[in-house]
């Protein structure tokens, strides 16, 4: 096991870059300071995510104080981090088989079947007691400070804590590892990494599903603890389900008891009980899945002299390299997912969102009966426009994405501008198939088609200047050495950096849509990405070669 | 014809000279093997040679045309070969010559015509509408020396293309080498493989610590050395130099 726990070390290292971390602390203050913002900005980001949660949470506490029962603010916590857990540990699984980064050379080396097994677990875990460790804080935080307990309530919960997503991550495993066995699913990759980011979504759609359930019975804490509480409600549903969810909130709840201490030790025992009874049982099996996952089945498909004209056909240069470009972010399912499928996916979860929630139903339909808001509705979808065409991530991900292959794009004679040209025509096309999407919906608002038309027109305009902006970031400092395609795109700073400044572009729109009247905001919403665009477009012009040379 | 001029390349802020104050001149109907140890400066050279990285100081001529000045020019004289085939895995290796054909202005039946034949001669024709990630390094690197050679560039670039060739493609590949050069045309190419040097070269360079420490003919070395060979010699020259 020893030597398990090693390799473990050594994919966590490479999983999430932690001697560099330290070694950049030492030598290189630029780069840990990088890293250090990107955490922070990444956390920035969920804060309304999980400020909402707190928000509920103290909430409930004051409300299941009045019946004694704010214990039920742990128990909650418990079964939403277990839960979150499952639904991560599931993609987590699938992603940790499809980037192995053990290659063939960890399976070369004397190690059991146990110690790979066990290494990927201890790997994977450490995403889950992340998302388990928030969630909790957040839980133990509220019922904490507000029923004043003491330190030992805390370290407790901690203890707690580590071992809330080891029982949830081992049914992960246990159903991911036959799966990948018998449906010689290991080596379809494309199609696996396309099914569990689809799930992802779903996940994505449920969760706002619940918290908009939530918002909707906000005014009424009682009917919220009802909903979690009652019979066949949440908690009583997971609880049944997932007993040793009560028994780790009882064990903490109760931690100064002989009962809560019985309660925590029963639940550590039983979670390793499960890692144990995992590693045992299903090691040999996620050895098979795991050998040959990698072999290659050659069809040998040869060229018929019918199809080469078609084969062979001459393209120009601009079109040539859009064409790369769109094949090469498209064939790749973690670029895809992220990036093209979200401008489609994105307004059908607010669809679902938006038809489920009947306050959000009749705050538009108040918002027609005055017809001057159409002004309003227009602001606001060039501003879902502005959203949906940057949340692709085509542009500020566009030089990244090249990892090494820039060096062979750079051998070749094409000029700079010719290569920013098609990545900017890749991101205006899906740029533009979001503004279509959100002009359709802008059909069931009544607005006109003329001004239907302006807001593409203008929404794209702020588009385009954002993708140079984009674009401009990735010149500058791009994320070329990755071992993974995760990394140029969900853990690339230029993204966020990209996103934030996309959001100040959408807050001028608003800015200029509603404090400015008349024709003039109309010419401004105008003038001024045209304006943007023309200053960025001459600032890239002038520094292009500089750039592309020093990349 | 390749002509470097006092060369010298700097890398990070330590000012590591990767390169220093190199002179080389590589003559049309010549091939030139370019020898050194690991992390010597033979692809910082290369990669400067094919616009890869920035010149910080000295003069790259390809066929006359100045790399600094006239990059693009410069690039349509060469034919590249990267010691690292791991390009654009996502596309198919048709997709990935026609997008090279492309960006060299072949026109539709030259291209058909040449990539053909050349898939032929490397024993790839069956694997080219397959993803190039399903390629094995072998097969990778014939597909990038096909993308390499099929414009007929006057200038060959090849850094250790040798490296993962079966025996039959490596005896191709030199005799393509040996054909390009006697057209009047250059041959660069950087190689560990001290046979292969000694049989296919008429002339040799050899870096070590980023500074030139011989250039001339296999003969010539062996001259200085009392007829060792070459394997011998390199590893002389390297530790003692």
């Amino acid at each position: 096991m020893n030597k398990g726990l090693s390799l473990a070390k050594v994919y966590i290292n490479s999983s999430y870059g932690i001697s560099n971390f330290v070694y950049n602390l030492k030598n290189n203050k630029k780069d840990a300071a990088k890293a250090i913002a990107l955490v922070l900005l990444i956390l920035f980001s969920t804060t309304g995510l999980f400020g909402m949660y707190l928000y509920f949470n103290i909430k409930m506490y004051d409300f299941l104080k009045q019946v004694q029962q704010q214990g039920m603010v742990i128990t909650m916590a418990v079964i939403f981090a277990s839960i979150l857990t499952v639904m991560f540990g599931i993609i987590t699984v699938i992603a940790n088989y499809f980037f192995n980064q053990e290659g063939d050379v960890v399976l070369a080396l004397p190690l059991s079947k146990k110690d790979l097994l066990l290494a990927k677990f201890i790997n994977t875990y450490i995403v889950e007691a992340i998302v388990t460790f928030v969630i909790m804080a957040i839980g133990v935080g509220v019922y904490g400070v507000k029923s004043k307990e003491g330190l030992i309530f805390y370290l407790v919960s901690i203890i707690a804590t580590i071992f809330i997503p080891l029982i949830p991550l081992a049914i992960c495993y246990f159903i991911i590892i036959p799966f990948m066995n018998y449906g010689n699913f290991a080596k379809k990759k494309d199609m696996f990494m396309i099914i569990g980011g689809l799930f992802g979504i779903g996940i994505g759609v449920l969760y706002q599903y619940f918290i908009s359930t939530l918002v909707n019975i906000n005014a009424t804490p009682e009917l919220l603890v009802n909903k979690l509480t009652n019979k066949n409600g949440l908690i009583d549903v997971v609880g049944r389900a997932y007993y040793p969810s009560i028994w780790v909130s009882n064990g903490v709840i109760n931690y100064n008891k002989v009962s809560g201490l019985l309660y925590l030790v029963s639940f550590v025992l039983l979670s390793l009980l499960v890692v144990y009874v995992l590693i045992l049982t299903t090691s040999n099996l996620y050895y098979k899945s795991i050998i040959g996952s990698n072999e290659v089945t050659k069809k040998n498909r040869e060229i018929r002299t019918s199809e080469l004209k078609v084969i062979f056909k001459k393209n120009g240069l601009i079109k040539a390299l859009f064409n790369r470009e769109f094949k090469l972010m498209n064939r790749e399912p973690v670029y895809f997912l992220n990036g093209p499928l979200v401008i489609v996916f994105l307004p059908v979860i607010f669809g679902i969102m938006f038809f489920t929630n009947n306050k959000a139903m009749e705050g538009i339909n108040t918002l027609l009966i005055n017809m001057q808001n159409v002004k309003l509705i227009f602001i606001y979808s060039i501003i879902a426009i502005i959203m949906l065409g940057s949340t692709a991530s085509i542009a500020p991900t566009s030089i990244s994405r090249e990892g090494n292959g820039i060096y062979v794009l750079k051998s070749l004679p094409i000029s700079p501008m010719d290569i920013i040209k098609a990545k900017f025509l890749h991101a205006a096309l899906f740029g533009a198939l979001g503004a279509v999407i959100t002009c359709i919906a802008t059909i069931y608002f009544k607005m006109s088609f003329g001004y239907i038309v302006l807001a593409f027109i203008v929404g794209n305009l702020w588009l385009f200047a954002s993708y140079l902006v984009g674009i401009l970031i990735e010149l500058k400092w791009p994320k070329l050495n990755w071992d993974n395609p995760q990394k140029p795109m969900k853990q690339n700073v230029n993204v966020i950096v990209s996103l934030f400044i996309t959001f100040a572009f959408a807050a001028l729109v608003y800015f200029i849509g509603t404090k400015i009247s008349g024709t003039i905001s109309v010419i401004l919403l105008i003038a001024v990405p045209v304006i943007l665009f023309i200053v960025l477009y001459l600032f890239l012009k002038k520094y292009i070669n500089i750039l592309y040379s020093t990349l | 014809m390749l002509k470097i001029n006092n060369l010298s390349k700097i890398y990070g802020k330590n000012k590591v000279k990767a390169l220093d104050n190199i002179n080389l001149e590589v003559k049309k109907g010549e091939i030139f093997g370019f020898l050194g140890p690991n992390g010597a400066g033979k692809t910082t050279t290369i990669k400067l040679i094919t616009g890869i990285l920035k010149i910080d100081e000295g003069d790259i001529f390809v066929n006359g045309i100045d790399v600094k000045k006239n990059p693009i020019e410069a690039k349509k004289q060469i034919g590249f070969v990267p010691d690292n085939p791991e390009i654009f895995n996502r596309l198919t290796g048709l997709e990935y010559l026609n997008f090279i054909a492309d960006v060299f202005e072949m026109d539709s039946e030259k291209r058909a015509d040449i990539i053909l034949r050349l898939a032929e001669e490397f024993e790839i024709k069956s694997a080219l509408k397959e993803r190039i990630s399903s390629y094995s390094h072998g097969m990778k690197q014939k597909l990038v020396l096909i993308g390499a050679l099929m414009h007929n560039p006057p200038v060959w670039i090849l850094d250790e293309p040798m490296v993962g060739l079966d025996p039959k493609s490596a005896y191709t590949l030199k005799n393509m080498m040996r054909q390009h050069a006697d057209s009047g045309n250059t041959v660069f190419f950087s190689t560990h493989i001290m046979e292969v040097a000694e049989k296919v070269c008429d002339r040799i360079g050899i870096i070590k610590n980023g500074r030139i420490i011989f250039v001339g003919t296999v003969e010539e070395l062996k001259e200085k050395k009392n007829d060792e060979s070459l394997e011998k010699m390199f590893l002389e020259l390297i530790e003692n130099e």
